[in-house]
């Protein structure tokens, strides 16, 4: 692909925001710990994306590539211990949201303290498989493990989270 | 996938955000920072080859015409060895024309260039005259 056929970084940013930001935030506690991470990774995608060539590797790839490595950078600062439980999150910002909106981020809110509860690949292949869409193929080249044994990892992560989920409500 | 694992799916944390749009904006913005930075060293390169093709000066050109192994042929010398070869050099030239004119003075004429060789004895007197005359 040449520079001609490659996409504006602004056209990946609208096409993949909501994905990288899903991905992050069912890794990562908090909002504003979110919104940090995916500054950060879209900020090195863009200083990256000149030199990044779209043969080598899809776009995608490359830019949970990226997040992956955001979000470990994150615990390094952080410290994982030290990062604080969903109830002390805003999930919904300022704004009261009302009805199905309410329920959505109620919902919400109960997922993103679960996730609390599992333990950091259960979590990642869980973001990999729900917060990012991926395949279990993709996850298995992200995860570096054969394809079923990343099927099975996210099959016991769900099922972590199921329970986690069944013992909260 | 079950119905637990579609809700998961259908789960989007990205609504709960408002940096979507501030944060294309910081991006746009660096980015056409970034491209003018880049254009900066770009133009500053043309601006001064451009000044220097116009102040270079005229490379130096030669002044004589080439003669044989690329020596330049100085003007109003002859070889000093041509007026013991001329008998050879005369039958060799195309063109020649020659003459023996009275007395004792040779004219010719070799690649449309006229020499004359003085071959008359002289004596002071008429030697004297000469320089006189000049």
């Amino acid at each position: 692909m040449t520079d001609e056929q490659k996409p504006d970084f602004a056209d990946i940013y609208d096409r993949h925001f909501a994905r990288v930001y899903n991905y992050i935030r069912w890794r990562v506690s908090g909002t504003a710990a979110a919104e940090d991470a995916v500054s950060r990774v879209f900020e090195r995608a863009l200083d990256a994306w000149d030199a990044y060539d779209p043969a080598r590797a899809p776009v995608d790839a490359w830019l949970f590539a990226i997040a992956r490595n955001a979000v470990l950078d994150h615990f390094r600062a952080a410290g994982r211990a030290a990062l604080p439980l969903e109830a002390a999150g805003d999930p919904a910002g300022g704004d009261a949201p009302a009805g199905e909106a309410l329920e959505r981020d109620e919902s919400l809110r109960q997922l993103a303290a679960a996730l609390d509860q599992l333990g950091e690949r259960e979590r990642e292949a869980l973001a990999l498989r729900f917060g990012a869409g991926m395949s279990h193929g993709q996850i298995a080249e992200h995860l570096g493990v054969e394809a079923g044994n990343a099927a099975v990892i996210v099959h016991r992560a769900t099922a972590r989270l199921r329970e986690v989920m069944g013992k909260g409500s | 996938m079950d119905d637990f694992e579609r809700r998961l799916a259908e789960a989007d944390f990205s609504a709960e955000t408002r940096i979507k749009a501030p944060l294309r904006a910081r991006l746009t913005a660096r980015r056409r920072r970034s491209h003018a930075w880049v254009l900066v060293p770009a133009f500053a390169l043309a601006a001064g080859l451009l000044l220097v093709s116009h102040r270079a000066p005229e490379p130096a050109t030669t002044a004589y015409p080439r003669g044989a192994h690329g020596l330049p042929v100085l003007p109003g010398t002859f070889p000093a060895e041509t007026a013991a070869r001329a008998p050879r050099l005369f039958a060799r030239a195309e063109g020649k024309v020659y003459r023996s004119a009275e007395g004792s003075t040779t004219l010719w004429s070799v690649d449309g260039e006229t020499y004359a060789l003085e071959t008359r004895r002289i004596s002071k007197d008429q030697l004297f005259e000469t320089r006189t005359r000049l």
